[in-house]
């Protein structure tokens, strides 16, 4: 069976990490999401990919290629305006053969959830869980099996049935987003057409009971980053690692990375290709993505770190739980040490304050302290 | 990676596969093979592209398989060139992936003669085992891969039995249903010429091929296998979704960057390992290093050579290899000559590196092809190790041929005690920081595409630098002639008063580097002259030259004496957007050739 990954969006709340790089391919459990949602379609069976790209595409077809690596031919439909996950996979009308599976590509699933779905081909099915917030895709009501209304906003109390962001369709879905028309006010969101589908009765849903993790902010990055690195074995291996260093368990550490002397890597630390740590340093549940520095003694809780960002020594970023303002929403309480888009430069012994997220290329001088929001290309001098 | 190509039907088998590895040869092209099959079985096999492939010249046969090859680690040589057969020279095996048992199974296997240092062949002689148990030519296919561990995709065939066995476990293999025959193949590409009804095998399976059909079988029990109808250009596949390979790996860097220096350097002991054969009291006592190429390679050597002479504290010279001869006043044991070219068969490098050694000099090959000829003729090789590279005009390949001339600029400092431990530790940190620099220059791909498009009607187009910038002015201009067919010249900034400044107009747009490495506030009074005859400034500048008054600017990050291989980023994707807007075939410019095999 065919399966269709929608990659091509941005993922906005995630910004300023999806800066020049689409959601899908910020990496969590050590590689990006998109490419453990590929593997789990591939091991459900999925014997060729239609990735739908977009935003930054560049970044997941040089990663992807033609999908060697992975076995299973990859195939691209390039989606020019990103009006929405239905105007995405209507562009692939003519790459595919139904009955076939659709995913996006920033939303994990687990190939068990993917098998689940798989029974039912003989018409629209959704997969849907339970879950303590509303998500980005969607809650649902069902009927026995069928779907009976699909909300982006449920009204209900917790827990609600959401939209898993997993379905089979047939080719009768291109007709169903042919007749959504923007010029009335009608949205290419997916909630939108599953509704339809909804109302002419032809959408099945299959409750999924595993386990399944929501990725809208950045805090939820951190846990399922740190839940993935707990299932995986320790990877450890091409890296250089002094003697002296302690790594624990639940660390995952791609090839090139360097860790210095007498440095501490604490679990749910995944270090991407060619991370520097220097002596000294301290590290405990950090993504930091591909080419980044950490300085001597610089000590990191809870924080993402962006590609080829410079932290430098001595810097503190003591970790959640803090407040974070997302859009207009206050979240209070949340773990997030910080977030330090990529290339962004901290000298040495600057602190960063919990929940400050801080965006690309920003420079700040030595001994700084950060806090709050601070946007893409500032320079924050003592003052 | 390898590709790997099967038919069986009711036509002569040899054009077919023939054609279908051409199709292949992005996979991989430094070996390739071919074996055909009735009662006998007949197998063609050498380094070398699948053209010069020494092929009979009647071959009758309508069932064979054919593999083409790309080395990442041990050499190619004729052996080791798939297919390979069995004891008996009666079963013939196509195999792309790793059989990670081999070891193990070889030792069980002490009565068979093994003839290469591959992990293929013991398949070979597993199925020769087999088929002394059974007269099914599946069913020994399918007891041998219950045996391997790792990854494969197979095609095996055997004299006097009917078809083409074939399985996969986590490498690609797609069967296609023709209408004279049927086909396995790595990918859809060589099949279209023949038929777009394709199925893919899932892992576990095994399939027999014959004229009249495709069966396909999982654990031993017959299943059936969707066919799909391939709708789609399949050349686009291979280009993993860019327009063209050129822009595929001009975005490829940062991965081909990361490549090129893994396992070589050792940033806590601040060391870098190439694993060189020779001697260390030979590259002590060097007099002068000799680097010799043509086009794109000859511009990586004059950085290698400032970077040698930087570092090192050896004299380092360059020459076109066209022009080379030994000259005289040199002590032949005291001097290495570096041969460098991405195929590996230059004629012009291949020629001046034998007439070095006719005199007694030691030659080093740096090379992107494991087994080239460059490679097996000189008395040392060097792998840039970027990948295969398709697009005629070289971008990934300079850059990782920069980088490895650094990194051995980086262990002849060091063999030879001249190794200035700061300047040694920044240009490790800086190697480092590459891919990441490289990235950001990428993530400014459609502002360039603007900028390029902006300027793309210029009379002429120069390109300018100094220093280690000098050599990525003249690459920047060598990419803009070769795709686009532009008029561009590159020079070193202080030769512009020299001459070239008499071309300088308003309608020829000027490219200046201005970073670290480069002497930025001299080139600035470059700029300032030619802005003063109306010429556009197009600056790539990092912190040192960016406080200029410039038409456009690019930004380069702190990456010290290797910001001009960074800002070269800029000038490919400018070179790549001028001639992508003027509609050129970028990949296959007129009047060129990707491997210049001719003198």
């Amino acid at each position: 069976m065919q399966a269709v990954i929608l990659a091509a969006g941005e993922g906005r709340r995630l910004g300023p990490l999806t800066e020049g790089r689409p959601k899908p391919m910020v990496p969590v459990g050590n590689q990006p999401i998109l490419e453990s949602v590929l593997e789990a379609a591939v091991e459900a069976g999925a014997d060729e990919i239609v990735l739908v790209v977009g935003h930054a595409r560049e970044r997941i077809q040089s990663h992807f290629g033609d999908g060697d690596e992975w076995g299973v031919p990859i195939r691209y439909v390039v989606q020019d305006h990103q009006l929405g996950a239905a105007h995405a996979l209507a562009q692939t009308e003519s790459a595919v053969d139904g009955p076939f599976l659709v995913l996006h590509g920033d939303q994990l699933v687990d190939a068990d959830l993917l098998a689940d779905l798989l029974e039912r081909t003989e018409r629209a099915t959704i997969a849907a869980v339970q879950s303590d917030r509303p998500t980005e895709y969607g809650a649902v009501d069902v009927d026995g099996e069928s779907v009976v209304a699909v909300s982006k906003d449920p009204t209900d109390d917790p827990p609600f049935l959401v939209n898993a962001g997993a379905y089979v369709f047939g080719s009768g879905v291109f007709d169903v987003v042919r007749d959504i028309d923007p010029a009335e006010g009608q949205d290419y969101g997916m909630a939108t057409t599953l509704q339809r589908l909804a109302d002419d009765g032809s959408l099945s849903a299959v409750l999924h009971r595993g386990t399944w993790q929501d990725l809208t902010y950045p805090w939820d990055l951190l846990t399922t980053n740190a839940a993935l690195l707990r299932r995986q074995d320790d990877d450890v291996d091409g890296a250089t690692v002094h003697d002296s260093a302690a790594i624990s368990g639940d660390v995952a550490l791609d090839e090139g990375v360097t860790v210095g002397p007498n440095a501490t890597l604490l679990p749910g630390t995944a270090l991407g290709r060619n991370v520097r740590v220097g002596a000294n340093a301290t590290l405990s549940n950090c993504i930091v993505m591909a080419g980044a520095r950490v300085g001597d003694g610089a000590v990191l809780h809870d924080c993402i770190v962006g590609e080829s960002v410079s932290v430098g020594p001595n810097v503190t970023a003591e970790g959640g739980p803090a407040r974070v303002v997302v859009g207009d929403t206050v979240h209070d309480d949340v773990g997030l040490g910080a977030v330090l888009a990529d290339r962004t430069t901290l000298r040495g012994g600057v602190t960063v304050a919990p929940g400050t997220v801080v965006g690309r290329e920003v420079l700040a001088d030595c001994g700084t302290v950060l806090r709050g929001r601070i946007d893409s290309g500032d320079t924050i001098r003592r003052g | 990676m390898c590709g790997i190509i099967g038919y069986v039907g009711e036509e002569p088998a040899q054009p077919r596969l023939v054609a279908g590895l051409q199709k292949l040869e992005y996979r991989g092209y430094d070996s390739a093979g071919i074996a055909l099959v009735d009662d006998a079985l007949s197998v063609s096999k050498q380094v070398g592209l699948v053209a010069d492939l020494d092929l009979p010249d009647e071959a009758p046969q309508t069932c064979g398989i054919g593999h083409t090859r790309w080395s990442t680690h041990g050499k190619p040589t004729d052996a080791n060139a798939h297919p390979h057969t069995d004891c008996s020279g009666r079963v013939a095996v196509v195999h792309n992936g790793i059989v990670g048992n081999y070891d193990d199974l070889r030792a069980e296997m002490p009565e068979h003669t093994f003839r290469s240092e591959t992990d293929t062949e013991v398949v070979a002689h597993l199925v020769e085992d087999e088929l002394e148990r059974t007269p099914d030519l599946r069913e020994a296919v399918a007891a041998v891969v219950d045996r391997i561990e790792g990854s494969y995709a197979l095609g095996v065939v055997a004299a006097g039995y009917d078809g083409i066995v074939a399985a996969r476990r986590n490498s690609p293999l797609v069967v296609g249903h023709g209408a004279d025959g049927n086909f396995i193949a790595s990918d859809v590409t060589p099949l279209l010429e023949h038929t777009r009804e394709v199925s893919y095998l899932e892992d576990g399976d095994v399939a027999h091929l014959t004229r009249d059909g495709i069966s396909v079988w999982h654990d031993g029990a017959p299943v059936d296998r969707a066919v799909h109808t391939i709708q789609w250009d399949a050349e686009a596949a291979e280009k993993g979704g860019y327009e063209h390979y050129m822009l595929k790996e001009i975005h490829e860097q940062p991965q081909a960057l990361r490549q090129a220096v893994a396992g070589r350097i050792d940033p806590i002991e601040e060391r870098v390992d190439l694993d060189l054969s020779l001697s260390r009291s030979f590259l002590d006592d060097l007099d002068e290093i000799q680097l010799v190429a043509c086009g794109t390679s000859y511009h990586a050597c004059l950085y290698g050579k400032q970077l040698l002479e930087t570092l090192a504290d050896v004299r380092a010279t360059v020459e076109y290899a066209s022009e080379y001869t030994v000259g005289s006043g040199r002590d032949p044991s005291r001097t290495l000559v570096v041969g460098v070219s991405q195929s590996g068969e230059t004629a012009d490098t291949l020629r001046a590196l034998r007439m070095a050694k006719r005199t007694g000099i030691r030659t080093l090959g740096v090379t992107n092809t494991v087994g080239s000829t460059v490679a097996r003729e000189c008395d040392d090789a060097l792998y840039i190790q970027a990948g295969p590279e398709i697009g005629v005009a070289a971008t990934k390949t300079f850059a990782s041929q920069v980088v490895t001339l650094a990194m051995l600029a980086l262990d002849v400092a060091d063999t030879r005690g001249e190794l200035d431990p700061a300047q040694g530790r920044e240009l490790l940190s800086n190697l480092q920081d590459l891919p990441g620099a490289v990235q950001q220059a990428l993530d400014r791909d459609e502002a360039v595409r603007e900028v390029a498009e902006a300027y793309a009607g210029g009379e002429a187009f120069f390109f300018i630098g100094r220093r280690f910038a000098t050599p990525v002015a003249l690459e920047g201009a060598l990419k803009l002639k070769e795709i686009s067919y532009d008029h561009a010249e590159g020079f070193p900034a202080g030769e512009l008063k020299h001459g070239p400044l008499a071309l300088v107009t308003e309608a020829t747009p000027v490219l200046a580097v201005l970073t670290d490495g480069a002497r930025p506030e001299e080139t600035q009074n470059n700029v300032k002259e030619v802005q003063s005859r109306g010429a556009p400034v197009i600056a790539i500048a990092s912190e040192s030259g960016r406080e200029g008054d410039y038409e456009v600017g690019f930004d380069v990050p702190d990456l010290g004496l290797l910001e001009p291989l960074a800002a070269n980023v800029y000038l490919q994707l400018f070179a790549y957007y001028v001639a992508d807007s003027k509609a050129r075939p970028i990949d296959r410019p007129r009047n060129l050739a990707k491997s210049v095999t001719v003198e």
